[in-house]
């Protein structure tokens, strides 16, 4: 199945978790803001938020120092 | 040493009436007092900002002086009581609250309730979605500019400041990484700071566009 990360087509497993599809980017979970269908995913939640079909995700990365 | 009145009259006069009266109502969090931090401080209360809340736990090391605005004297102190003492050299009648604690995204909607705009100058990148998460959550409608990538000395014009949200910005060129390859140098730490210090008063100031 498909979803929409930051404007990308990306094809996913059904089934998939947030936290997989962030794994499979190679992006460490703590350090992503994550808003799915325009609802703010809290960091606790991606372990078990399972992407819906045609999910519109946006990733915003972050990285250290300041 | 000059009285209030004539700090202000000064600053009405350089940034023109109208203008300096939004500024000193203009009450602003800032989120980690480190190379970022420090430097939107000090320039926000040379423009004559009207309050800001200041928050680190951590203390002055001599690995900092860097790239942050401190002082060979102030090695040991907390920080945010070094930059109230620095901040108050500049203007000794600013309005300056510390906030001496680890921050976490369940306390930062607690700490900050009020202020206008938050500015996110962590060096945590765990810290960054987080202070985030808690702002669009937790201070709805509060102005946001944070920050990420501004490690190392690559290019000037790289840094950018991108609108994300409504009064929501990010500061950075999103990529370079502080790590064992690269240090924060007080150059372009700098850049990203006063790319933040800026956003904040223009986010004080009611102007909220996208970037051409």
């Amino acid at each position: 199945m498909q979803i929409i990360c930051n404007d990308e087509k990306k094809e996913i497993r059904p089934g998939t978790a947030l936290v997989a599809f962030l794994a499979e980017l190679g992006v460490k979970p703590d350090t992503v803001f994550v808003e799915c269908n325009g609802v703010i995913i809290k960091r606790d939640e991606y372990e078990t938020y399972v992407l819906p079909e045609g999910a519109r995700l946006e990733l915003i990365r972050f990285v250290g120092g300041g | 040493m000059p009285d209030r009145k004539e700090i202000e009259d000064v600053l009405a006069e350089r940034h023109g009436a109208a203008l300096q009266a939004r500024i000193a109502e203009g009450v602003v969090g800032v989120m980690g007092l480190g190379g970022l931090g420090s430097a939107v401080a000090v320039a926000l209360v040379r423009i004559g900002i009207g309050k800001l809340l200041l928050a680190d736990y951590d203390v002055v090391e001599l690995s900092n002086l860097n790239r942050q605005y401190y002082f060979a004297d102030q090695i040991g102190l907390p920080k945010t009581v070094a930059l109230r003492d620095t901040l108050l050299r500049i203007n000794p009648y600013v309005s300056l609250e510390i906030i001496n604690e680890r921050l976490s995204e369940e306390r930062i909607p607690f700490l900050f309730q009020g202020v206008d705009v938050l500015a996110e100058c962590f060096d945590d990148p765990v810290m960054k979605p987080a202070a985030l998460r808690a702002a669009l959550t937790g201070l709805a409608g509060v102005g946001y500019v944070g920050a990420s990538g501004m490690a190392g000395f690559g290019d000037n014009n790289r840094i950018v400041t991108r609108r994300i949200y409504p009064r929501v910005y990010l500061v950075g060129d999103a990529q370079a990484e502080v790590g064992p390859s690269q240090g924060l140098m007080a150059p372009r730490v700098g850049i990203a700071a006063h790319h933040q210090a800026n956003q904040v008063l223009r986010l004080l100031l009611g102007v909220d566009e996208e970037s051409e």
